[in-house]
């Protein structure tokens, strides 16, 4: 094992780097609040399909992947592959309905809050939050871990380490500037993908040796009709479905697009082009987990144990490192998206802040994001676990919240009931969540009397009860939205400054 | 039948790394290709 101190040394050295090399490129690039969060109608196909295959390329491919590898083998890497590609095609439909609808929106929250109103805006406002925060942590708890397995490195020294260096640069930057570091991040990661996982499985002894040693040991692990595993990759493809349609990264992306069918080419070229890249990290659980390497290491280290087994210990070592690089990536993008929703949406819920207020308010809010991933992610051991919890809000909530792209009858109720519905159902079904409810005095014998938990049945119910209860909602009411609002009532932010200097 | 399968496990191996270089390959032909109109002359 590596010594303790250097790898820290190594580590802070590397962040500070690219510390100055985001606070370098973010120097003067960024002059507007619409240049902050927008980059409109700027990007071709060949820039838009370059970020966003880019964009789904954050740190998390190496760890959760794998982990979900390690457990249930081939099929939930094919169907975590699968799962990745799955809002991709949904968003060459969806992407250009949203520009068509709302040519001038920014953010799925002002979407939510124009269509539906307060509540549903609120709604949506903390389930993507929630969601950004638990994949930060989910971000961090993967480095620290990763860092303790290749260094001992103690988890809230890489936490406080990482989190410290990007919230140190995280009021630079903007869309512009996350767009570059997003296509960094890939064309870092892809090589590291196919060398160290080609090199490993050559140094191992070749496929035929390994495949050998898995049909051995663990052959569940390879078989194709491996139910358990059929049934996390079916569960994986709706929470990643979910989890993505209220990314707040796509939507902007949608409008970064020169034009709607470049919008949809992009997204349609992006959907093949992601699914070898996850998958392969899968696939490297499985492997690892086939050759008895897990054994007691988190199964999210699979990806590091494979390269120990097969490079000398400086390889999986110089691969965290980068995949640091990647964490902080990833961090900044959030951290900045997380101040971006409060200096955006905070005038809507006090009464009229000045700018001291809210540039306040979003500091708080990144510090406090920041320190609170440290603490889960120094607790936590299971980045699939963390990423899961909030693909289930998210799942519950992207049916009722899109439908009202197509649909003039659905009402801000009739949304929230059927995003609440979702919840329950799926949360019902959830397996941590299960003991927990079955505790609840008055709820626990209602409970336990369904049927045995599982992630497919908990994600087939939240989407499936969202979705239901939506259509009923729309059916029994009289409301009907007119569409041309979203149009309307949402403007770029240099028109309403125009306006308002006007 | 093993030797089915260790083929087909090899065809997968090799299949995925040479998708990922195709992915890789193609982002940066498009990435060249966004820069070199970037900052190619305006002839207008």
């Amino acid at each position: 094992m590596l010594s303790t101190t250097l790898a820290l040394a190594a580590t802070a050295v590397t962040l500070a780097a690219f510390a100055l090399f985001g606070v370098w490129y973010s120097r003067g690039r960024v002059g507007s609040v619409e240049d902050f969060i927008s980059a409109r109608d700027s990007a071709g196909q060949g820039t838009l399909t370059a970020t966003l295959v880019a964009s789904g390329m954050g740190a998390w491919i190496l760890f959760s992947p794998a982990e979900a590898g390690v457990g249930l083998g081939i099929t939930a890497a094919i169907g975590y592959g699968v799962g990745s590609a799955a809002p991709m095609l949904a968003y060459v439909f969806v992407g250009p309905r949203i520009r068509d609808l709302m040519p001038d929106g920014h953010t799925l929250t002002e979407y939510a809050h124009v269509r539906y109103g307060s509540v549903m805006y609120a709604y949506v406002l903390v389930v993507s939050v929630g969601y950004m925060f638990i994949f930060l942590a989910a971000d961090l708890t993967a480095i620290t871990n990763a860092l303790q397995f290749v260094a001992d490195v103690p988890r809230w020294q890489t936490g406080l380490l990482v989190t410290g260096f990007v919230l140190a640069y995280t009021a630079y930057g903007g869309l512009r500037a996350s767009i570059v570091t997003d296509t960094a991040q890939a064309l870092l990661i892809m090589p590291l993908l196919a060398v160290t996982f080609g090199g490993a499985v050559a140094l191992l002894g070749g496929p035929a040796a390994v495949h050998g040693e898995i049909v051995a040991a663990k052959p569940a692990l390879l078989d194709p009709g491996f139910v358990p595993g059929l049934k996390l990759g079916g569960a994986l493809v709706l929470a990643i479905l979910g989890a993505e349609m209220l990314n707040q990264a796509w939507w902007q992306r949608v409008y970064a697009g020169r034009d709607e069918a470049t919008v949809r080419r992009s997204f349609a070229v992006t959907a093949v082009a992601v699914v070898p890249i996850v998958f392969v990290a899968g696939f490297a659980g499985t492997i690892a987990a086939g050759l008895g390497l897990v054994g007691d290491h988190a199964a999210s280290n699979a990806f590091l144990l494979l390269l120990g087994a097969a490079f000398p210990p400086w390889i999986p070592f110089a691969v965290v490192l980068l995949v640091t690089l990647l964490v902080a990536s990833t961090a900044d993008t959030l951290f900045n998206a997380l101040s971006s929703i409060v200096t955006a949406d905070l005038p809507r819920l006090l009464d009229d802040p000045d700018d001291a207020t809210l540039t306040l308010g979003a500091r708080v809010l990144t510090v406090a994001a920041g320190v609170g991933a440290v603490v889960v992610a120094v607790w936590a051991t299971s980045v699939l676990a963390l990423f899961l919890l909030a693909d289930l809000l998210a799942a519950a909530t992207f049916v009722p919240l899109l439908y009202g792209l197509y649909s003039r009858r659905i009402d801000q109720w009739g949304a929230v009931s059927a995003a609440v519905a979702g919840l329950v159902a799926g949360l019902s079904f959830f397996p941590s969540a299960r003991s927990a409810l079955v505790a609840l005095p008055g709820v626990g014998p209602l409970v336990g009397v369904l049927p045995a938990a599982s992630l497919l049945g908990a994600f087939v119910l939240a989407v499936g009860v969202s979705a239901i209860v939506a259509l009923v909602g729309a059916r029994v009411t009289d409301a009907r939205f007119d569409l041309g609002r979203l149009a309307s009532d949402v403007h770029v932010f240099d028109d309403a400054e125009r306006e308002v200097s006007d | 039948m093993a030797a089915v399968g260790a083929t087909a496990f090899a065809a997968l191996v090799w299949a995925t790394v040479l998708a990922i270089a195709a992915v890789f390959g193609y982002e940066v032909y498009l990435l060249v290709g966004a820069w070199r109109r970037r900052t190619r002359p305006d002839r207008s």
